[in-house]
């Protein structure tokens, strides 16, 4: 910890300075979150909120139900579906994202000097557009009667409306859409730090195009494209809109499924539970992440 | 006269490193005072705790007999021109140059009137109204000088302030600081690598290497009578000849140049000037810059003669390196006073003399 | 170019698809709220009845204030809180635990929105909080800071540390280096900064869900309690405005920290 007796004038403005920011992310996010910790080992109240008697029963919940005649735990895979939807939505729309992403990205990374920064913000300015009403947009045009359908039909290339709303591609579509930048942006640093001549020297050792693009190209800008998965891949497993609005609540995901416990069926500790779960399911995923970069650094 | 600025055993200690060891010195109100030395000498760092960016480790900086060494830089009646200028960008010219009097609290007209004046001073009153970026490199110096001469500091610092410019311009501005300096009256303190520099603008040079203070002088005296084998050679350049002390005298001393290998035999006796401690013995190095010495077409009666191993033709001299009878090379530099004048070629024996007033024997 | 080993056939077109897969759903929502009629195949004419439709009811015109109030606030708080952050972090040496203080200050990006959404709900109700306009705000400060905090101290970091010791040297204190130096150069920065935090804090539907009470509506939550209802071409015009207002001020806000650069 630090000693603020031992600091000097200028550091204690320093830190001064910096106390605020600290204070509001840690009073009003780092408590919550550990309130939510907490909450996840309580039972929950009759009218939402929390008894306080410790219990592992949202956790037991998470796998198991109680037969309503015998009282018996009895396996059920319910939430297990849940997450093993957001984790195959969330892997489809990484996927996704990553196959026009790369390429997106080595095109802008290959611009002249002074036009890439334009391109990058043509890429960007629609994360900045809310997430809702792009959702919103996007189902507009997807539903039956949106205008894909129509012009499919008009085309006559189809004789009654593909049903693509509140489907699983619908939700995977719109996570797509909702975290592509995510994908471009990290994969162009990596791009943009990438010495282009090293292609031509492969080139020069009888390397193909292709050759030297999985053999030169991915190695060196690997930790831009692992970046770049992370970042559509945390926030599509922990997503809300896009499966509830594009999966018409037929398709949760974990988001959905803490909502509910707040929301409709109030049981806070079971939304805790599954809110601690999701956290570190993340957490997981960076440390995996965090200890692949080391080896390799190694 | 009286002392600007009164540095008493002065050392900087970063962590381990000790920037600056036990520096004493004064200098004069109104001289032109230049710290010179190689890159990590020191000389910045003392810039440094003049201006009041660092605080010193040990030690006493007066200034007109106040001790200003705990005052921070915003209290000391001190002003910087900054090596890269840190012309405020936002700012115009006008409003640079008036920086120092606003903060100071200066009614606005004086501040223009005086900011007029010094732009008056450094001949950009037509670019009043620009921006730093809108200036060349010469401008935005002149720029940084105004805003450091306006408040009328009783010290200008000067961090290697021509370092950014070619090499014409950097002449021209050597000229004019130093007639800016004269008009003004106000003590210039200027840190440089560039001997050149040095010697062309400075009333005294204080030569710096490692923390230490190797030698303070005028630049006749640091070019001249160089007090040890550092500043002699950083100084301009010299042929530094290993010597024999054989007798010393009050002044002078009979040395002879030491051979290289037993090939070769040790030379005659000669007697050259001396400045300071000298030990008898293989102790000491004579140092001859090249310019002063003579080459000249093999006669009978010298005390030292070599064979040519180059011949450079530069325009205005002509460079030779030689080899002495003694085995040891020789830099020399003979101006081309006439076209005709002979030059001597690779293999050439010839003749190779020097005034003995002009070598000096320092400290190996 | 095309036979340089550099070059890989397909980039453009996928470059060009995915513009257009971007860009697509934004264009047609937008266009269709202009159109006079509920049809999706026939256009009636150019019309703005829909706009006025939508912000002529009581309950839009009231989200429309809330969400701008907040927006206000929240991006100007949170600017001046990372503004701070920055000077404290980038003004001098680095410090000891800086790598602790960015990590702080940027996890509000790394956790999903639905558990900072929930964790505020159960803080609020636990220290007992009316929950309602002041719970938004205070939540939307939180997640701001690490977006006014990245361009605000991108740009202190451009600013060299000797403009401060030439205002220093120049008799400024502290306060009128800051004030008088670095402030003006960091402005872009802060400029920068406050749109991206306006715009994020207009953007959330998921906290302000949450931890909104009765009668302190979004515009993001009116939108999405209209959708209820269905797809109308008032929901397309609001969202179109919406739209717009995060184009243009992300435009600024990136043009902003673009001309700046060419003045360092």
């Amino acid at each position: 910890m630090l000693n603020i007796f031992k600091l000097s004038k200028e550091e204690k403005v320093r830190y001064g300075l910096i106390s605020p920011s600290m204070l509001m992310i840690g009073f009003f996010l780092l408590i919550p979150i550990s309130i939510v910790f907490v909450y996840s080992f309580l039972q929950p109240g009759t009218y939402g909120g929390v008894e306080w008697v410790f219990s592992l029963d949202a956790y037991k919940q998470f796998l198991f139900q109680e037969d309503f005649l015998t009282e018996e735990l009895q396996f059920t895979s319910a939430y297990l579906e849940i997450f093993g939807r957001s984790f195959l939505q969330a892997a489809i729309a990484t996927l996704l994202c990553f196959m026009i992403g790369f390429p997106t990205a080595y095109f802008i990374a290959t611009r002249p000097a002074n036009t890439q920064s334009l391109w990058l913000f043509a890429i960007t300015i629609p994360y900045w557009v809310n997430l809702l009403v792009r959702t919103i947009a996007m189902l507009f045009i997807i539903r039956d009667q949106g205008p894909l359908n129509e012009f499919l039909m008009y085309l006559d290339w189809i004789d009654t409306p593909i049903k693509l709303a509140y489907t699983p591609f619908a939700v995977s579509l719109g996570l797509f859409y909702s975290f592509l930048p995510f994908m471009v942006l990290p994969i162009y640093t990596a791009l943009s730090r990438f010495d282009m001549s090293l292609l031509t020297a492969a080139h020069d050792l009888y390397a193909s195009r292709w050759a030297a693009l999985k053999n030169v190209l991915i190695p060196s800008v690997s930790n831009g494209i692992y970046a770049g998965c992370l970042l559509v891949f945390i926030p599509s497993i922990g997503s809300f809109i896009a499966p509830d609005l594009l999966g018409g609540g037929k398709q949760l995901m974990i988001g959905n499924l803490i909502a509910l416990q707040f929301q409709g069926s109030r049981n806070w500790p079971f939304g805790a539970a599954i809110a601690i779960i999701l956290l570190t399911i993340i957490l997981i995923t960076l440390l995996i992440f965090s200890l692949r970069k080391k080896g390799e650094q190694q | 006269m009286t002392t600007a600025i009164s540095l008493k055993s002065v050392t900087k200690k970063f962590k381990d490193f000790q920037a600056l060891n036990e520096i004493s010195f004064d200098i004069q109100e109104g001289e032109f005072f230049t710290l010179l030395g190689p890159s990590g000498c020191g000389k910045t760092t003392l810039l440094r705790l003049l201006g009041g960016f660092e605080q010193t480790s040990t030690g006493v900086i007066e200034l007109f007999d106040e001790k200003i060494e705990n005052l921070p830089a915003n209290k000391r009646p001190i002003n910087t021109v900054f090596q890269h200028y840190s012309l405020f960008p936002h700012l115009t010219v006008h409003e640079n140059v008036q920086f120092g009097l606003k903060m100071q609290g200066v009614a606005k007209a004086e501040r223009v009137k005086r900011a007029d004046e010094m732009l008056a001073l450094v001949q950009l009153e037509k670019f009043a109204d620009r921006k730093p970026n809108q200036l060349s490199g010469g401008q935005q110096q002149r720029v940084a000088l105004a805003r450091a001469l306006a408040p009328r500091p009783k010290l200008l610092l000067l961090d290697e302030p021509l370092s950014a410019l070619d090499l014409k311009l950097r002449q021209n501005m050597r000229l004019e600081l130093k007639k800016i300096q004269q008009q003004t009256g106000i003590t210039f303190v200027f840190v440089t690598h560039d001997q050149e520099e040095a010697l062309t603008m400075s009333d005294r040079i204080a030569v710096m290497s490692a923390g230490h203070l190797q030698q303070l002088g005028t630049p006749s005296e640091i070019y001249e009578e160089p007090v040890n084998e550092f500043v002699a050679d950083f100084i301009g350049e010299t042929n530094l000849l290993n010597v024999n002390v054989l007798k010393k005298g009050e002044h002078s001393a009979d040395v002879t140049i030491q051979a290289y290998d037993t090939e070769h035999h040790d030379s005659a006796v000669i007697q050259v000037p001396y400045f300071n401690r000298l030990f008898l013995g293989p102790t000491a190095k004579l140092s001859i810059r090249p310019e002063r010495i003579t080459i000249g077409p093999l006669t009978g009666e010298t005390p030292l003669t070599a064979i040519v191993e180059q011949s450079i033709y530069m325009g205005t001299d002509t460079q030779y390196i030689v080899t002495l009878n003694t085995g040891c090379e020789l830099l020399i530099r003979s101006q081309n006073i006439t076209s005709e004048k002979k030059t001597f070629e690779q293999g050439d024996k010839v003749n190779i003399s020097f005034d003995l007033s002009t070598a000096r024997l320092i400290r190996g | 170019m095309k036979h340089s080993i550099s070059y890989y056939p397909g980039t453009k077109p996928i470059t060009i698809l995915c513009l257009f897969i971007l860009y697509t759903p934004l264009i047609v929502i937008s266009l269709y709220s202009f159109n006079s009629l509920r049809s999706i195949t026939t256009w009636g004419e150019f019309t703005f009845d829909w706009y006025i439709k939508a912000f002529s009811n009581p309950a839009i015109q009231n989200a429309t204030m809330n969400s701008l109030l907040i927006a206000v606030l929240a991006s100007s708080i949170a600017t001046l809180i990372a503004l701070a952050a920055a000077m404290g972090m980038l003004r001098g040496a680095p410090l000891r635990k800086q790598k602790i203080v960015v990590g702080v200050i940027n996890l509000p990006l790394l956790l999903p929105e639905i558990v900072v959404a929930v964790a505020s709900l159960i803080f609020f109700i636990a220290i007992d909080m009316t929950l309602g306009l002041g719970t938004i705000l205070l939540a939307h400060i939180v997640f701001c800071i690490p977006f006014a905090y990245l361009p605000i101290s991108t740009r202190l970091k451009d600013i060299k540390q000797s403009f401060d010791e030439a205002a220093y040297d120049l008799y400024a204190s502290r306060w009128q280096a800051f004030r008088h130096v670095t402030l003006p150069m960091a402005m872009p920065g802060i400029v920068s900064g406050l749109m991206l935090a306006f715009v994020v804090s207009l953007d959330d539907f998921i906290v302000a869900n949450m931890v909104a009470g009765p009668g302190s509506s979004t515009l993001p939550m009116t939108i999405y309690s209209m959708l209820r209802i269905g797809l109308t071409p008032e929901i397309n015009a609001i969202s179109t405005i919406l739209l717009l207002i995060s184009i243009l001020f992300v435009t600024a806000s990136w043009w902003c920290n673009r001309s700046s650069k060419s003045t360092t």
